[in-house]
């Protein structure tokens, strides 16, 4: 059975009449016209101050008595054979409990210098560490090759021996396409652009390294505690690679220092450390340090991306052409055309992406997989065709977006804050050695959530409320926003509701990936608090003498609608529920019939300053304007936002994988010389979070966590181009690069 | 290439293969994606047991380490 509720949907305050058909079990969805005591306002976190009083415990905390720590040994060399494997002189070392290989047999394959070859379990961390320097490896040594344009030569050392190249076949959307028809568009255009854009890799730099702790309880139940940004992904693994019954494997995340996509699924640390620990019968700790997390646990791969986009002379974009290669090193994934498909309102976008694979530590998801690094193209391309045509670039972007309410609002709201209108409309035309420039650019990414996820709540008789669900926090509050939504559906205060989260022995819960946490599980909590309510409004109907439909749930009581000094508290209301306690679920169900929101809008305005003489620049502020759906609690919101921004700033600016083409070997695998954005680096931030309800969901949430991040790259890279007048088309933009573009201008080499 | 490109290896992961999907929780297996990373169960690397590359195109029936979800 169903019910139709006619919803106030739309953005901002520009609100329209839509009707959605919900389930029975569902409540009314939270709309435009719902003025929610704590959704959508700020609440400091539940759990914050677990955290800053060093309470919270992070799988790095986690010692159980009789722990053995693990090490890997992993290759120096990029590419190679191991042809034998001494481990005579560790095995023997005091302390030392098991040396297993990675590979079930020798020879073994050798792709890149940091390959995991063999792991060791000892008493000690330190014992751990010497009993690996004590292995003797015998390597044959092959060729190789780092760089992604070195690798594309036909004469290239293979990374995989049964390839014909090193390049996997092109990938060109649409399939059918025929790319001269897309030039025959481009050049009857009235302007076009033609450039190529060059991205770097960006390795992972969360705050706890990947890891986990295993214990085997007996034979055929293992339990983990682990870094991750899936509890279930983990456990599912687990289970799959050793053969169990996912009942009988545990895997538990209490609290989790940070996660951007490399931690979404399986490690083969998870499956080494699990291993080690079955063979010992004793718990094994397997976390990895901060070179290991640059070498081996993933990145985001680099481009070379050329576009080509044309024009009319009104400023409608008339094609766009993609054509990019980039490398995952021995992996998959460096494409990046899901900004070019997705932002503009063109029929006419051709793409064709190349992997390229080379000899370097794989690819991973690394926060909006492909679009960072296709925005920094794309919104540069964008903006250097708004030059040509002596067009604002703002407005350039408004007549491409028009259908898209968000965006003009975005645009106008991020504008004003940023002082778009007082800007010099021509670039470079400052005066002095600091030149300022402002710039903006587009963000985009997707509408992603899961079903299945279930929230239990507990309900008792002495008033309190227990929330449970796997989900695991990695760092983004969602533990918080949970509480929120029980709060307000019961009339408590967050800060009232127990949460029992990152554990798979609750209910199903996401996985932290793709932003679709937030709207993945908060209908599935709200639907759950909903049930609750109604049983403990039909106790106090009872007790009151009222009919339920006459009450309501606000400030701890059971209140008569219109007839507030009537009511019974909360608590008193629970006192009488049957059997002391009860339980209800809600479940994520798929969204709510013909509704469909495919992508996440948000833009984002950068105040560079650039100095010319030593070519550094300066982040002065950011405007970061963004559409997360209906927002849940706006201070976690501005906590991705901030940090999106910062991330993208670093990438922007530092970040940058540095593999020496002679040895192959990463000579940057720190955090000294991989450089990222520091607290002086931070610039003003000022994030505005549009309001777009749309009735999707019970609680119309969409993510953040991703979009914010997006642009930061290329709004400052389109402000460096209004500050001096020259266009740099490579991350990171380094003072060398800045100088090196100055002195083009001059015609000095 | 095609991007739609089927694999039903049970060992073939991606970061897609942990968002489930009540109606069709196996839809990552039908994309061979630009911008997935991608690897195998048993090795938990982009290369297979048989050395070779991990991803949709690659793992297909026929393939030595291959094993169908059916």
């Amino acid at each position: 059975m169903s019910k139709k509720y006619k919803l106030k949907v739309g953005v901002q305050e520009n609100l329209r009449d839509l009707t959605v058909e919900v389930n029975d079990n569902q409540p009314r969805p939270w709309d435009g016209s719902d003025h929610l005591k704590y959704i959508g306002k700020e609440q400091t976190r539940i759990d914050g101050r677990e955290k800053v009083t060093g309470r919270a415990k992070y799988t790095f905390d986690r010692q159980l008595p009789g722990m053995l720590w693990a090490r890997f040994l992993r290759s120096p060399y990029p590419a190679a054979v191991v042809k034998s494997i001494d481990s005579s002189e560790a095995e023997k070392m005091p302390g030392v409990y098991a040396v297993i290989t990675v590979a079930e047999k020798l020879p073994m394959t050798i792709r890149f210098a940091g390959q995991e070859i063999l792991a060791v379990a000892a008493d000690s961390d330190c014992v751990a560490e010497e009993a690996v320097r004590r292995i003797q490896i015998e390597y044959d040594k092959k060729p190789f090759v780092v760089s992604a344009d070195e690798a594309r030569k036909a004469d290239a050392p293979r990374v995989y021996s049964g390839m014909n190249s090193n390049m996997r076949e092109t990938r060109i959307r649409p399939e059918d396409a025929r790319e001269s028809d897309y030039d025959r568009l481009l050049s009857g255009s009235h302007v076009r652009v033609d450039q190529t854009y060059r991205t770097q890799v960006q390795t992972h730099s969360a705050m706890e390294t990947h890891g986990i702790v295993a214990v085997w309880e007996d034979a055929r139940h293992l339990k983990a505690w682990a870094s991750t940004q899936g509890t279930f992904a983990v456990r599912n693994d687990l289970a799959d690679y050793f053969g169990l019954p996912k009942s009988n494997v545990r895997v538990i995340t209490e609290y989790m220092g940070g996660g951007f996509g490399a931690k979404l699924g399986g490690g083969i640390y998870y499956i080494m450390a699990a291993r080690l620990a079955k063979k010992t019968g004793k718990p094994v700790r397997l976390m990895l340090n901060r070179k290991e997390e640059h070498l081996s646990v993933g990145n985001r791969p680099d481009s070379v991306q050329h576009l080509q986009i044309g024009a009319d002379r009104n400023g409608k974009i008339t094609a766009i052409k993609l054509k990019s290669y980039g490398t995952a090193g021995i992996g998959t994934g460096a494409g990046t055309s899901g900004p070019a498909r997705n932002i503009y309102q063109t029929d006419n976008i051709y793409v064709a992406e190349t992997d390229v694979l080379t000899n370097a530590g794989p690819g991973a998801a690394f926060r909006a997989p492909g679009h960072p690094q296709g925005v920094f193209a794309l919104e540069q391309a964008i903006d250097e065709l708004a030059w040509k045509l002596k067009m604002d670039p703002l407005e350039f972007r408004r007549i491409n977006t028009a259908g898209d309410e968000r965006r003009r609002v975005e645009y106008r709201i991020g504008a004003g804050k940023i002082g778009w209108h007082k800007r010099n409309p021509k670039a470079g035309a400052d005066k002095g050695v600091i030149k300022r420039g402002l710039g903006v650019a587009n963000s985009v990414w997707y509408y992603i959530y899961g079903r299945g996820f279930v929230c239990s709540i507990q309900v008792h008789s002495d008033g309190s409320v227990l929330l449970t669900n796997g989900v695991q926090d990695i760092g983004g509050g969602i533990g918080t926003v949970m509480a929120m939504v029980v709060a307000e559906e019961l009339g408590l205060k967050p800060t009232d509701i127990e949460v029992k989260i990152g554990d798979t022995q609750y209910g199903l819960g996401p996985a932290s990936g793709g932003s679709q946490t937030t709207a993945g599980i908060t209908p599935a909590v709200r639907d759950a608090a909903w049930a609750a309510g109604q049983r403990v409004l039909k106790i106090a109907a009872d007790m009151m003498n009222e009919k339920i439909q006459n009450l309501e749930l606000a400030d701890g009581r059971i209140l008569v609608k219109n007839k507030k000094e009537k009511f019974i508290t909360w608590k008193k209301a629970c006192s009488k529920i049957p059997g002391d306690q009860f339980t209800v679920s809600g479940e994520r169900v798929k969204d709510n019939h013909g509704l469909q929101r495919r992508t996440i809008a948000g833009v984002q305005f950068a105040d560079v300053s650039v100095d010319i003489e030593t070519g550094v620049v300066t982040v002065n502020k950011i405007v970061a304007v963004h559409d997360c759906g209906r927002p849940m609690d706006r201070l976690t919101i501005r906590n991705q936002i901030n940090g999106g921004v910062i991330q993208g700033i670093s990438y922007a600016l530092f970040e940058n994988r540095i593999l020496d083409r002679n040895t192959g070997v990463m000579v940057n695998a720190n955090l000294e010389q991989y450089k990222i954005a520091g607290s002086v680096d931070v610039p003003q931030i000022e994030s505005v979070i549009l309001d777009v309800n749309e009735g999707q969901s019970s609680t119309g949430a969409i993510g953040i966590g991703e979009p914010a991040t997006v642009p930061t790259a290329a709004a400052i890279a389109n402000a460096v181009y209004h500050a001096i007048g020259v266009r740099v088309r490579e991350l990171p933009m380094t003072p060398q690069r800045i100088l090196a573009a100055l002195d083009q201008t001059k015609g000095v080499k | 290439m095609k991007t739609k490109t089927e694999s039903k290896c049970k060992y073939l992961r991606t970061k897609m293969s942990y968002v489930p999907d009540v109606d069709n929780s196996e839809f990552w297996r039908s994309t061979d994606s630009t911008t997935h990373a991608y690897w195998c169960l048993l090795t938990m690397q982009p290369a297979g047991p048989d050395d070779s590359l991990a991803a949709p195109p690659e793992c297909q029936p026929g393939r030595k380490c291959y094993d169908s979800k059916e």
